[in-house]
């Protein structure tokens, strides 16, 4: 009796904080999960242990008889889980990890440890124990909470996939059960209501319900923590010898911390926004760097897409030790990755902070099912980011930006698509661990990315934006699906352009995203002809006579234009048409047939010929072949050529002594 | 004062033996062009009439780079041994060049022809070339050590954050050290190839000897000497190399006149090389015994008698 009614107070409390505003001034999400740990870490046994309320609210129809919860680091455990062998890590040099539930009771105290089995929903691997299923006592009615109170000891494996331990660094990731996400029929794919719930697989991130957190981590006094949540409060052991730190995260998809003895931590202000910086005390001359790549997304992307509505932001350069660490996402806290010395031509560290800042949209925001629909939070995430490098960083120049050479973002993107040998392998509609050959960054990332690219270069920079500012508007806070997001697409493009692109933009997306085929685009040939006076035999009644009209001076030409389509993509694309007389043409061409001849005629003859001229569709496989001229340009040839020349002559010179 | 002497005789000497410059400069343009020519044509036939090189009048473009990657590739792999090969190649030349610049630095050699220039490249060819690869292992070796032994102490058993605070410094001077040598290694080396220049007789491991010899007996002259050249020709060269590398000339006739002076700094360049010659060898030649030599002719071969490191004997005319 006395036990049931403390679980009641307890609840109460729970309900009160979770339903509470601390961060922000109103909930952003249905909040359906919510997640409340002490954990403390042991940084001897490089475990942490933990005593967490959770619940989760069945907001769908159905009766559900069982919850489903993530174990990840199971994933660690052996050599033989799912993570393992996926992909050909080698799990020698990992010190194993995994998760121990101690206890698992519901609200009324009852132990639900006996129904708790684990599952591998993904490929029915027995010895994979990242995803368990605990049968409720009776099903979940419609509206139903069902509260958990869990106790769990998590061993953190050595330095692996973004988690772990090295030596005294600690990045505590994917280290508590979380909820998988119950999907009703009708939401995203889902035909009947089902536990969305996958295994942890090497190529795979998150899919999580938006949640409240309140954890306190009780850590060495001497150490330095960052997390996603908000500090509320840091209170030192009575022996000193410990402190404990409590935060508050709302409406974020996970939340994960970090602690070192050897962080520096920078702060900076953007708007409402706090911004924390922990790096190591070596890269303080990075500080100002990194502040600025993250201001910059914050304001692009809030300008472009929609606000950042979270008052905190907290993100960390893992030191070398901590590389493990390195270019990952939770939303309100994430990781760059850099080096102790980063040239300044170099922007690698600043993309990495745009990207995976750029994440707290695409999967904190907007949260998408990664499992399933890789592409559409690395791939749109990777489009975002090319746009804010060059945008900042120089359009030539986001990614690096050295006299002698200079690469844009969106061309490194477009050099990993079009230079891999599984371009044309698979479409972008596998799961995430699905994509043979290894091609999952590639397509998920790069490929989707230049599709993006591709796409704005059609619709226009301004017609992207809107696409993307109502993809927010609908769908902030939710759980949109690839359909989704096509459908904004459908929605936004025709009321911009009316029928240009036809009435709606499917075709776009089922030959690229959906499709496998190249896009390449080439002039084939121009040439001018002079029409000539009549010169030649004439038949008359019943005699021939040699006629020849000498009356006509003037120099007409026929010119032609000829061109190809090579790829198996149809885009429109623009045609630029460049006279002697300096005359200059823009055709529009549908792009559909292999080929189009365009004919002129008139005293002017044809110069060059552009397709593409801004080079906007980076699908194209070949920029090379987008134009020819009756007078190219060799001066930039001869000038790589000289200064190799130049190089050869000192190199020599310097060894030969 | 001995310092501005020997300096000044070097500037001279090199100055009158211009034509050795001139051909030194000229060999290793055609050497070079056995590689930049088939480039420069491989590239043309690549891009034929596109009008893609407005994406390269900045720089190097990585897009341009990816549409062109198959034929690039298969071009860059047949000129890699291309390259190493003239890489070599220049390396023999080089041994052979400065076989004839050193002989006709020489106080002894008032005219500097073009014959005394070859016989003298052709007697010290193998000796140079030992001389060079030699004094190049010793240093590369001692450079290693000087470098990697603290960093192999500093990164054993020491945790990443004190390494890199109190390392880096360590590690840099470490580095200012390696570079101090380099004055040592061109001493020992010029020393050895200038003594070696003046005893046709005299084997390419005495002449080592006593290019360390010398260079330490001489060394408060020897090495500021050095130094300032080093530092001279570091300068300028670097001055010119960063200033022609990141030029960007745009039009046909500005990019042959960027040629034009590209070359006439190389050929400075190398006349600052030669100038390091003629010092050292002046700074050798004020300190030894002057001996009279016969001009060389290009049939004679010298029999050497290590002992007494004279010249005993000529097989075709005795002296
Ligand atoms: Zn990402």
């Amino acid at each position: 009796m006395n036990r049931i009614i403390l679980l009641l107070l307890a609840l109460t409390f729970l309900f009160n904080s979770s339903e509470g505003q601390i961060v922000l001034k109103e909930a952003l999400s249905e909040r359906q999960t919510y997640y409340k740990i002490n954990a403390t870490l042991n940084p001897e046994t490089k475990t942490v242990t933990g005593d967490m309320e959770a619940y989760w609210v069945n907001k769908s129809p159905d009766l559900v008889p069982d919850i489903r919860l993530h174990l990840y680091m199971n994933a660690f455990k052996s050599n033989k889980t799912s993570f393992f062998s996926n992909r050909m890590i080698s799990e020698k040099k990992n010190d194993f990890g995994w998760i121990n539930l101690l206890s698992f009771d519901d609200r009324k105290g009852n132990d639900l440890l006996p129904g708790l089995k684990y599952i591998s929903p993904d490929d029915n691997n027995p010895d994979d124990q990242t995803v368990v299923s605990v049968m409720l006592p009776a099903p979940a009615k419609p509206g139903d909470t069902v509260f958990i109170q869990v106790k769990f000891e998590t061993k953190l494996p050595k330095g692996s996939a973004r988690t772990g331990y090295n030596d005294d660094y600690f990045f505590v990731a994917q280290w508590f059960p979380k909820f998988g996400v119950y999907e009703p029929a009708g939401m995203r794919y889902a035909v009947e209501g089902a536990w969305n719930c996958h295994q942890f697989h090497s190529n795979s991130e998150f899919y999580a319900n938006h949640s409240v957190y309140d954890v306190a981590v009780t850590v060495p006094a001497d150490y330095i923590t960052g997390s996603g949540g908000m500090l509320i409060n840091e209170e030192n052991a009575p022996d000193g010898k410990t402190k404990t730190l409590t935060y508050r995260a709302e409406d974020i998809v996970d939340f994960a911390w970090t602690t070192w003895p050897g962080y520096a931590v920078y702060t900076d202000q953007w708007k409402h926004v706090k911004i924390t910086l922990l790096l190591p005390h070596v890269r303080k001359d990075q500080v100002e760097r990194q502040f600025t790549a993250v201001k910059n997304a914050l304001e692009y992307l809030t300008e472009n897409v929609g606000p950042f509505p979270w008052p905190h932001l907290t993100f960390v350069d893992p030191p070398t030790v901590g590389s493990f660490a390195g270019g990952m996402e939770y939303t309100t806290l994430f990781t760059s990755a850099s080096g102790d010395k980063v040239p300044e031509f170099l922007h690698v560290t600043e993309m990495v902070t745009v990207h995976e800042f750029g994440h707290a949209y695409f999967m904190g925001i907007l949260a998408s099912n990664e499992f399933e629909e890789p592409w559409l939070d690395e791939g749109v995430n990777t489009f975002w980011e090319g746009r804010i490098m060059d945008h900042y960083w120089g359009n030539n120049s986001g990614l690096i930006n050295h006299p002698l050479f200079k690469m844009s973002d969106k061309s490194m993107a477009r050099i990993s698509y079009l230079s891999s040998p599984d371009r044309q392998t698979v479409t972008n509609r596998e799961f995430s661990w699905d994509y043979p050959h290894d091609s999952y960054g590639m397509m998920s990332y790069q490929k989707a990315g230049i599709v993006l690219h591709t796409l704005m270069g059609l619709i226009g920079e301004d017609a992207m934006n809107e696409v993307f500012k109502e993809y927010y508007r609908r769908w902030a806070f939710k759980h949109p699906s690839g359909k989704d997001f096509v459908a904004v697409f459908n929605d936004v493009v025709p009321k911009i352009h009316g029928d240009k692109f036809g009435p709606d933009m499917n075709w776009f997306f089922d030959q690229t995203l959906y499709g496998t085929g190249i896009a390449d685009y080439a002039v084939n040939s121009f040439s001018n002809v002079k029409i000539r006076d009549f010169k030649g035999i004439v038949s008359e009644a019943d005699s021939m006579k040699f006629v020849t009209n000498v009356t006509k001076d003037d120099s007409v030409y026929i010119s032609k234009v000829m061109l190809n389509r090579l790829g198996e993509v149809c885009l429109p694309v623009d045609v630029m048409i460049h006279f002697d007389n300096g005359d200059t043409i823009m055709e529009y061409w549908d792009g559909k047939a292999r080929f189009m001849d365009y004919k002129y005629t008139g005293t002017r003859q044809v110069d060059w010929v552009k397709l593409d001229p801004g080079y906007k569709l980076k699908m194209d496989a070949n920029f090379v072949n987008n134009s020819q001229t009756k007078d190219p340009d060799r001066v930039p040839l001869r000038r790589y050529i000289d200064k190799f020349t130049i190089f050869m002559q000192y190199f020599i010179n310097i060894i030969s002594l | 004062m001995k310092i501005l002497y020997n300096l000044k005789t070097g500037a001279v000497s090199s100055l009158r033996s211009w034509k050795g410059i001139v051909l030194n400069w000229l060999i290793l343009f055609i050497l070079i062009s056995l590689v930049s020519l088939p480039v420069r044509s491989g590239f043309k036939s690549m891009l034929g009439s596109s009008m893609v090189t407005e994406l390269l009048q900045d720089s190097i473009n990585a897009d341009v780079i990816t549409d062109l990657l198959q034929p690039f590739m298969d071009m860059f792999s047949a000129l890699t041994t291309g390259f190493f090969l003239i890489i070599i190649l220049s390396f023999f030349l080089n041994a052979f060049i400065t076989g004839g610049l050193f002989t006709i630095l020489r106080d002894s050699v008032p005219e500097k022809k073009a014959s005394v220039f070859f016989s003298g490249a052709a007697a010290n060819f193998w000796s140079f070339l030992v001389i060079i690869i030699i004094n190049i292992m010793i240093f590369s070796l001692v450079t290693g050590i000087i470098i990697a032994v603290p960093f192999v102490l500093l990164s054993a058993g020491k945790s990443e954050s004190s390494f890199m605070s109190t390392g880096g410094s360590f590690m840099r001077i470490a580095f200012i050290i390696a570079a101090l040598l380099i004055p040592l290694m061109l001493l020992t080396t010029d020393y050895a190839r200038a003594w070696k220049a003046d005893r046709p007789e005299a084997g390419a491991f005495s002449a080592i000897g006593f290019g360390f010899s010398k260079t330490f007996k001489s060394f408060f002259t020897s090495y500021p000497m050095m130094l300032l050249l080093v530092i001279i020709q570091a300068a300028f060269g670097w001055l010119t190399v960063s200033k022609l590398l990141s030029a960007k000339p745009s039009a046909g006739g500005a990019l042959f006149l960027y040629f034009i002076l590209a070359q006439i700094l190389f050929i400075v360049r190398l006349w600052f090389r030669a100038w390091r010659y003629g010092s050292v060898t002046a700074a050798m030649q004020e300190s030894e015994t002057k001996k009279l030599y016969p001009e060389y002719e290009s049939d004679m071969t010298f029999v050497t008698d290590p002992e007494k490191n004279v010249i005993i004997q000529s097989e075709n005319h005795p002296l």
